[in-house]
């Protein structure tokens, strides 16, 4: 039996240790759940390098949110028009 | 005929704020939709929204501000309309991340998990913010839906779950997911092409 097989029966595997990783962000771990991932963060250096990741596209995503869009993307002026005719409408 | 004055005065006020915020509601609309024709549609329905609802209005707040919470809310209604119309896209993008590991479920090898390492500016890039644009257009609807109410409203989990009509152990297996895409987006997009 190879290592990785062995590692899969004892401890988790890359996806449900990422998939903890992410419901940590959101929900406490069991203390089962923190174990493993701890130990599977120890040994797996992409896992332990998708951390890192994780944090950086939750900081990019709350940039991405709190930008208005590029200038230039005004409303049309024929729009604006049209609105404040339903507005009176209304 | 009190009444009709009042009605006279609210839609006054209202058009003015059209000509004084309908450019930036529509960019950030633009922004978070990706298609002027929705974003257009969504900023008419807050001002119709602000008309009917301007009680609610409070002056301790800016116009600027209320408006934009209105338009945030429309933003997520729109989002949930069209999550109901694309699950088959869920099941696509699954299956798409389902290919970043082996049959053990373990990460595949790519190669690119150090060019990550050297990401300190990478926020001030607005290239990055481009490739961050396409990433999320990438997303299916009810993926995007989850992260964006995240970000957007700070909100306690458990209501963002009631909105998104999913259970606890679903929504986080949802983040998961629209966080192994985006990283495989910018991996495929940015740190592979740089």
């Amino acid at each position: 039996m190879n290592l990785e097989k062995i590692m899969n029966i004892m401890l988790l595997s890359c996806k449900e240790a990422t998939c903890l990783i992410e419901k940590k962000s959101v929900f406490p771990l069991t203390f089962k759940e923190k174990c493993r991932l701890y130990i599977h963060v120890k040994m797996c250096v992409v896992c332990n390098l998708y951390r890192h990741q994780s944090k950086t596209i939750e900081r990019a995503l709350s940039k991405w949110i709190n930008t208005e869009g590029a200038t230039g993307d005004l409303l049309p002026p024929k729009t604006k028009e049209r609105i404040i005719e339903k507005i009176k409408e209304d | 005929m009190k009444n009709q004055s009042k009605q006279a005065s609210r839609q006054a006020t209202v058009s003015e704020w059209v000509k004084d915020h309908g450019d930036y509601l529509f960019s950030w609309a633009y922004h978070k939709t990706g298609n002027r024709e929705v974003a257009e549609d969504l900023v008419q329905e807050v001002f119709l929204a602000a008309v009917k609802n301007f009680e609610g209005f409070q002056e301790k707040s800016s116009p600027k501000t209320w408006l934009l919470k209105i338009l945030n809310h429309k933003i997520i209604d729109h989002y949930r309309k069209a999550a109901k119309k694309t699950l088959h896209l869920d099941d696509q993008a699954f299956q798409f991340t389902e290919t970043l590991f082996n049959a053990n479920g373990n990460w595949k090898a790519n190669g690119l998990e150090e060019a990550w390492s050297n990401d300190t500016h990478l926020l001030d890039d607005p290239a990055f913010n481009d490739v961050m644009n396409v990433c999320m257009e990438d997303l299916p609807p009810r993926w995007r839906l989850a992260v964006i109410s995240k970000y957007i409203f700070d909100k306690e989990t458990l209501e963002i779950c009631q909105e998104l009509e999913i259970s606890k152990t679903n929504y986080w297996q949802v983040l998961h997911r629209a966080k192994l895409l985006l990283k495989k987006c910018l991996e495929v997009n940015w740190f592979g092409a740089n």
